[in-house]
């Protein structure tokens, strides 16, 4: 079996973890600058709306983003890397609340705290170079959120942090640049609100900070002042500056609900505080203020969105109106691949979105398209109806429903079986569609086949153009097949034989009948080519050649390029979301019955409170038939603690529950009912979070003792642990990619591969152990694998035996592992270390460093 | 409860590192002595020092006060009793007087090399500093020491050096190397009244940011009568934390105190009140985070938090003095050694076994029923 895994992103990430704006690509430009976790995108701000400009990959998470004097080569625009440097220390404990990156408003020095209890200054000269870095101890902690101070003399920072009692106090610093140390600030405030977590700076004259609590909302300064109010209890994580002057602030806070922030103060002085709301958006996690009342909403947890703040409430008092919405597919809790006609294409259907913004969302990869057609309902309706999209060995098609979006239809007269070459709205209300065997007529009103015609045996159609009435075709050997619609028949008027072969076709009436043409175009292969025939005799008006290597080519499609409505033209799934409202947890298709099931949750949003017990020491397991469409609960069964995971073995139920892997037995009982008996199980787990099945094997992927194998031993009806990968990984999900070789995630977003030894010689340690054989640092967090494709399979091609399992992750990605044969494996290595000669990451950062694990 | 973590986690609400940093603290904060694992000691003396490698987690190594050294396979276990539930690990190597070339006396310290399991070294009072090959069980390498050695020390994160760090009952202090061109270098540290010089048995990923240990100055500025006062009484253990910052140490006066290693003051964090025996050195250990300290109390292992001085439990299981604990960072089990020779596992509470035995039992499936008849 191949161990040779190809690692690929079909959707990149979506979710939106920072953003800023400015002049960034030239001084008279308004950019919003976003941070997907791995990509950075650069849009425009013009008078229609953003307009993208940029999209890049980052090789490594993006922790911050600050902007400050850009510098952008407008020449080659591309991003230029000023400076770049490792900043890691050997001592010092990575700090568990994320790193934060700040920059001095002055842009004398920039601060990064990345380790517990060490701040680190990075000065600039006056040049605007990067000098040596330096740590400087903090005494601190817990720190919560570090922000510099405006309009001081000296570099002051205000830290949020938390003591050991677990009160919250605020205190400030003045970063002495020469003595490479600390000098207590000019102030500092204690015991704020248990909840404080955010510092806003307030830019000069006003100054001072801004501290965002649970429950207050606090201002204070050098000077003493000191103002505080009351908010509804909420947790506020993204703000967005309004004015330069600081007056007033957007609040999202961790339901979606937008409050705006205003400082009252008369010249200098901050007289009060105020809170307003706005309305609701989706959950943010950066706000950023454009222009004009538009901002920009970025959100990990649900579609980002693009609104304007409107002067006047609306009926409801939502003073939010949503311009635009980009979709984000993440977080992925859950998903499953359901291969509705078993064309071997998979629909990737997502749990996706958190709290509120959860969702159900169904992609199908549009990756080859050979043909892009739309057809109007009615030959002299103005709008079209149908979009048909065509594929190498089949056509689909879409059309527009009540919601404005497209849904897959289907036009019964059409062959959906084949590649469509041509699609056009034809006289009498009528369609045409040409394909290799065939011309079809096929009417606008009943969708049925009209009239057809069939290629000769031997020949297929390679070419074809219609208009309105025309129909033109051109087969292998250089025939020119002519063909008129009559009475809603199609009817063989011409047919000649050319000399060489014929490379494309044209029929678009020049002359005064819009329905029909008098002349026809046809490019040839060979002797390169343009010929002029006059319709409907096929006679010879005029030839040109035109020399050269120009291949005459009159139509071209793009490849996977599809922009309809909510789509951004860079990517190629199309989405369709049915919103919850609700957090999605786990959902799966059950083939027999066509359903797809999922549960949900309403996300409680009290405070978030630790209760003291250890685990959960009840569960319950819940069996539902499907009838009749409906979902019928058969069995309830309580379980011993929290149940992780459920998979199908052996007509058996297998659950991991807490630390332990049961398995039960669906027993039919005297009465008629069912119960769900246990037959046996196996502990030996920290807690058995992750499990999949195949044959009589389990592979269980533990908190953090990694990967274990477990088989069901029929004989004794035991479970028994056969073997175990011994590295203390904290996994995130699992597969089994075949009998000998499992997949898992973990905590530090790294991939791996483990193989059973079964045929291991020596020593019952060395079977007992899952041999790590492959590793790759992803970058992203994974939910969950599950085997199926995303593109169609050819039964007869290569790719078909290609195996690929699918994973869905929280930003978002869905991405692809292929196992290769050993060859393809070594093409497409070169090819990938070629590649990174040539295309550099920004931030000159290395391919080979994030392909290895930290 | 985990529940809650593990969905916040898969949300992206909860940071992975985060996740990982409350389930470490959360597990060690419920230790208790383990109901599921032992260790079945061949040691016929104290145990006096602990150890588990650094490069797999995998296997610990005990030195023992009747001269020998044993090592324990702490992932699996070499049996399981009769209800298979409580694992029992046997020692899979053992050196002992009988040994050839075994230590005539007390082991007061056994360390794994930090590279790798094919060596490790054991400290005597025999004047002896012994480097055994691991495979072969034999001794490849000896070093004769003035008087009776009380600890060694190597460091986990040396690239230039293979420098074994020794504290013995001389003037002097020795640092021993071995490798191509052994050579002996001393400083002048004098172990029994008090100045510490060594560290034992630093953590991986240390750096100390003044190099070697002799040229740093005294810790305890707390006293400007005598700078070169850590304690009132002998120094008898040392611990380093993981992120390199702070030292601690315990003393004959039965305090115990937490040095900043970048200023070389005392953090003065007040511990609460402790017997601490005198005789012996003392094993500590510290949690990863770092949040907990482990302190042998007399008969008792106690946790203290480490910024607050409080005491947060205490271990008690032993029947004679601690001398040892190691806190096995990776599963978060704390293994201690004592006079009464035996070694204790103290891991995170999990349900008692007879619970997750009912269901299994419900269906005749209990192995205790089975027979035991070989054939």
């Amino acid at each position: 079996m191949s161990v040779w895994n190809y690692v690929v992103t079909a959707h990149k990430p979506t979710s939106v973890s920072h953003s800023c704006v400015g002049n960034f690509t030239s001084p008279n430009q308004l950019n919003l600058i976003i941070a997907k976790c791995t990509r950075i995108e650069i849009h425009l701000l013009t008078p229609q709306g953003l307009q993208p400009m940029l999209d890049v990959p980052i090789y490594g998470r993006i922790a911050t983003i600050e902007l400050f004097r850009p510098h952008w080569d407008a020449d080659k625009s591309e991003l230029l890397t000023r400076a770049m440097g490792d900043v890691s220390d050997r001592i010092g404990r990575p700090t568990d609340n994320g790193q934060i990156g700040i920059i001095d408003p002055d842009c004398r020095l920039i601060g990064l705290h990345l380790y517990d209890g060490l701040f680190k200054v990075i000065p600039f000269d006056n040049k605007g170079q990067l000098k040596e870095a330096f740590n400087i101890r903090l005494e601190e902690l817990q720190v919560l959120d570090i922000k510099f101070l405006h309009g001081c003399v000296k570099p002051t920072i205000v830290v949020l942090y938390q003591d050991n009692k677990d009160a919250r106090h605020v205190k400030t610093y003045e970063v002495a640049l020469k003595e490479k140390d600390f000098v207590e600030g000019p102030w500092s405030q204690n015991n704020l609100d248990n909840g404080a977590g955010l510092l806003i700076p307030v830019p000069a004259p006003l100054g001072g900070v801004i501290i965002i609590g649970e429950e207050t909302i606090v201002y204070c300064n050098a000077n003493a002042t000191f103002k505080a109010i009351p908010i509804k209890q909420s947790i506020i994580r993204a703000y967005g500056r309004v004015d330069p002057d600081g007056s007033r602030y957007l609040l999202g806070d961790n339901t979606g609900t937008l409050h705006l922030l205003v400082l009252t103060h008369e010249r200098e002085r901050v007289t009060g505080l105020k809170v307003e709301y706005l309305g609701e958006t989706s959950i943010a996690s950066s706000i950023s203020y454009l222009d004009n009342g538009v901002v920009y909403v970025g959100s990990r947890f649900g579609d980002s969105q693009l609104v304007k703040l409107n002067l006047q409430a609306d009926a409801s008092g939502s003073f939010v109106e949503v311009l635009e919405r980009y979709v984000n597919l993440g977080p992925i809790v859950d998903f499953c691949v359901v291969d509705l006609d078993r064309q071997g294409q998979g629909q990737v259907v997502t749990c996706s979105g958190a709290c509120k913004d959860g969702s159900i969302r169904a992609s199908v990869e549009l990756q080859g398209i050979k043909g892009l057609w739309s057809l109007k309902s009615s030959f002299n309706d103005p709008y079209d109806m149908y979009l048909v999209v065509s594929f190498i060995s089949e056509t689909r098609f879409l059309a527009m429903n009540m919601e404005d979006e497209l849904e897959e239809t289907e036009i019964e007269g059409f062959d959906a079986q084949t590649q469509t070459l041509f699609c056009q709205n034809a006289i009498n209300d009528l369609l045409i569609q040409v394909t290799a065997n065939s011309v079809r007529l096929v009417s606008c009103t009943s969708r049925e086949l009209v009239d057809q015609w069939n290629a000769p045996a031997g020949f297929s159609v390679n070419v074809a153009s219609a208009n309105a009435s025309q129909v033109l075709l051109a087969t292998g050997g250089g025939h020119l097949v002519y063909l008129e619609i009559r009475d809603a028949k199609l009817v063989e008027v011409k047919h000649a034989q050319l000399e060489h072969e014929i490379s494309c076709l044209d029929l678009n009436p020049v002359g005064d009948n819009p329905q029909y043409s008098s002349l026809a175009a046809v490019g040839m292969w060979t002797d390169i080519s343009v010929r002029i025939f006059s319709l409907p005799d096929l006679e010879l008006v005029r030839k040109e050649t035109l020399g050269g290597e120009i291949v005459p080519r009159l139509a071209i499609a793009k490849e996977g390029e599809l922009s309809i409505g909510t789509i951004d033209d860079i990517q190629k799934l199309h989405i369709r979301t049915i919103p919850l409202n609700e957090q999605a947890r786990r959902i799966c298709h059950q083939a027999q019955s066509r359903t797809l099931a999922f549960c949900s949750f309403k996300y409680n949003q009290t405070t978030y409170v630790l209760p003291e017990e250890n685990e959960p020491t009840k569960g319950r397991i819940l069996v539902f038939a499907v009838e009749d469409g409906r979902l019928q609960l058969i069995v309830e069964k309580e379980t011993k603690g929290a149940v992780y995971s459920l998979n199908a073995f052996n007509g058996k139920l297998l659950a991991a529950i807490n630390q332990k892997i049961q398995l039960y037995k669906w027993m039919l009982r005297e009465d008629g009912s069912h119960e769900l008996q246990s037959e046996c199980g196996h502990h030996g787990h920290i807690l058995a979070l992750y499990t999949q099945t195949r044959g009589d094997f389990i592979v269980v992927g533990d908190l953090m003792k990694s990967i274990s194998l477990l088989v069901y031993k029929h004989e004794e009806s035991a479970i028994e642990e056969r073997a175990r990968d011994y590295n203390a990984n904290w996994m995130t999900a699992v597969e089994m990619l075949d009998d000998e070789i499992y997949i898992g995630a973990e905590n530090n977003y790294n991939l791996f591969t483990v193989r059973k030894n079964s045929d291991a010689p020596a020593t019952d340690d060395e079977r007992a152990r899952l041999e790590v054989v492959g590793e790759y640092h992803l970058g992203e967090f994974v939910n969950r694998f599950r085997h199926g494709s995303l593109v169609m399979r050819l039964p007869d091609s290569e790719m078909g035996q290609i195996p690929t399992v699918i994973f869905g992750t929280i930003n978002g990605v869905i991405g692809i592992i292929a196992s290769l044969p050993h060859d393809q494996y070594v093409f497409l290595e070169k090819l990938q270390s070629t590649l990174v000669k040539f295309i550099k990451g920004v931030g000159n950062l290395s391919h080979e460093a994030m392909a290895v694990i930290p | 409860m985990w529940l809650e973590e593990v969905r916040g986690r898969e949300r992206g609400e909860l940071r992975a590192r985060r996740f990982e940093a409350a389930a470490r603290a959360r597990r060690a904060a419920s230790l208790a002595l383990s109901n599921r694992k032992e260790f079945a000691t061949p040691h016929h003396g104290a145990v006096n020092s602990l150890q588990v490698d650094l490069t797999e987690g995998r296997y610990l190594l005990s030195g023992a006060s009747d001269g020998s050294a044993a090592v324990f396979d702490v992932w699996n276990a070499t049996e399981y009793d009769e209800t298979g539930f409580i694992a029992k690990h046997r020692n899979i190597l053992l050196v002992d007087k009988q040994h050839e070339n075994g230590h005539k006396f007390a082991v007061s310290a056994a360390i794994w090399y930090p590279v790798d399991t094919g060596l490790f070294i054991t400290a005597s009072y025999d004047h002896f500093v012994k480097v055994w090959d691991t495979n072969s069980t034999q001794v490849v390498m000896d070093f004769k020491m003035p008087g009776k050695v009380y600890a060694a020390a190597m460091s986990p994160v040396a690239t230039t050096h293979m420098l074994i760090a020794t504290g013995s009952a001389d003037v002097q202090d020795h640092m021993d190397s071995f490798g191509p061109s052994p050579s002996r270098r001393s400083s002048s540290a004098q172990k029994r009244t008090g100045n510490a010089r060594n560290s034992q048995a630093m953590r991986k990923g240390q750096n100390l940011t003044h190099g070697q240990m002799q040229k740093r100055l005294h810790p305890g500025l707390s006293s400007s009568q005598n700078r070169a006062t850590a304690h009132y009484g002998a120094v008898t253990g040392l611990r380093t934390t993981a992120d390199g910052m702070y030292l601690l140490s315990s003393g004959s006066d039965s305090r115990l105190r937490l040095w900043d290693i970048d200023s070389g003051c005392n953090t003065l964090v007040n511990y609460e009140a402790m017997r601490l025996q005198t005789g012996k050195p003392l094993q500590l250990d510290v949690t990863d985070d770092p949040s907990l300290v482990f302190v042998p109390c007399m008969a008792s292992i106690k946790a203290y938090n480490l910024w607050s001085g409080m005491t947060f439990q205490t271990f008690r299981g032993h029947y004679e003095l601690v001398n040892c604990c190691y806190y096995n960072t990776q599963y978060q089990e704390l293994y201690t050694g004592s006079n009464d020779r035996q070694i204790l596992v103290w891991s995170p509470s999990t349900p008692p076994f007879t619970e997750m035995e009912d269901e299994d039992k419900q269906h005749g499936l209990s192995a205790v029923d089975e027979d035991n008849w070989s054939d």
